[in-house]
């Protein structure tokens, strides 16, 4: 195939994806990713995996330790809802609720067992994240670090 | 008939029967098919196969269907002269529009699949609501990169 023939195949290609934004557009997903974190007054250490966040959160907070306890991921459609299980029996549940051209809008739920502990509806920019934290955890405290894309 | 108008020519006799000849070879040859049998021989048999040559090509015309032939030849020489990606691309790739069209083709593709990060400026996170069994919560953002921080202590 000719430069010519790709170059108008690339055009059209483009063309064809403008009106509708990326080209696999349908209903958006919303990649969620859901980092925990155990923030402490242990031995100062910084785990690796986390270090952009940690910088973030040791100019406010004054924590020695920040230790990296698990990540997990979910691929969420708006109104579907993902269930992600955090330390000491807790559930965290998201729920997207709508896109805009930058943020997206989720529902955070977490949970105690069975009790309901906190509810919120947030507007998170795209490529970033809003970090949940506070409850006691192993003589430290817990942090969700949320993170979203579309 | 160079030869003379005396001799017998049957090519010219020929073309005396496809009227190709000036008028005064027209006369000065049919006043030698008077008097001579054997060219008034050759007209005959000339004569005779082009009816029989018109006969069967007017046939053959009255049957051919025209039209379809000169549509279906049309489109045959229009397809071998210009395929079609030719035909959209002769305008779109003049010397003129060839770097320009390319670059917007390539900003639009950029743009349409790789969505980056969001450039805005403002807070990673709005929080538009909160309720919850908790005894306090704060609303924290950090200094530089306006990270969000939600923080709240349980009810124990």
């Amino acid at each position: 195939m000719g430069i010519k023939k790709t170059l108008l195949l690339a055009l059209m290609t483009a063309l064809l994806a403008c009106p509708t934004g990326p080209i696999w557009a349908g209903e958006p997903a919303v990649k969620i990713v859901v980092k925990t974190i155990l923030a402490s007054q242990d031995a100062a250490s910084v785990d690796p995996r986390i270090s952009d966040l940690t910088r973030k959160l040791q100019s406010v907070f004054r924590y020695s330790s920040y230790r990296f306890i698990s990540e997990d991921s979910l691929q969420l459609r708006i109104n579907e809802t993902g269930t992600v299980s955090l330390p000491g029996d807790r559930t965290l549940k998201i729920t997207p609720l709508r896109v805009t051209e930058s943020r997206a809008e989720l529902q955070l739920l977490i949970f105690k067992k069975e009790s309901q502990i906190i509810k919120t509806r947030i507007q998170v920019l795209n490529h970033g994240s809003i970090t949940v934290g506070g409850p006691e955890h192993q003589g430290g405290f817990l942090l969700f670090d949320i993170f979203n894309s579309f | 008939m160079k030869k003379a108008y005396g001799e017998c020519d049957e090519e010219l006799i020929g073309r005396y029967l496809d009227g190709e000849i000036s008028q005064e070879e027209y006369d000065r040859i049919g006043r030698h098919l008077k008097d001579c049998p054997s060219c008034q021989k050759i007209l005959r048999d000339n004569q005779g196969i082009s009816t029989v040559f018109r006969e069967v090509l007017g046939r053959e015309v009255s049957q051919a269907d025209f039209a379809d032939l000169e549509t279906r030849a049309l489109g045959q020489i229009r397809q071998k002269e210009n395929p079609w990606w030719e035909r959209i691309s002769k305008p779109a790739f003049s010397a003129k529009l060839l770097l320009p069209a390319s670059a917007i083709a390539a900003l639009i593709l950029f743009f349409a699949i790789a969505r980056g990060p969001a450039t805005i400026s403002g807070p990673s996170a709005v929080i538009e609501a909160f309720s919850g069994e908790v005894s306090s919560v704060m609303i924290i953002e950090t200094p530089e990169s306006r990270q969000t921080i939600l923080w709240y202590k349980e009810s124990s």
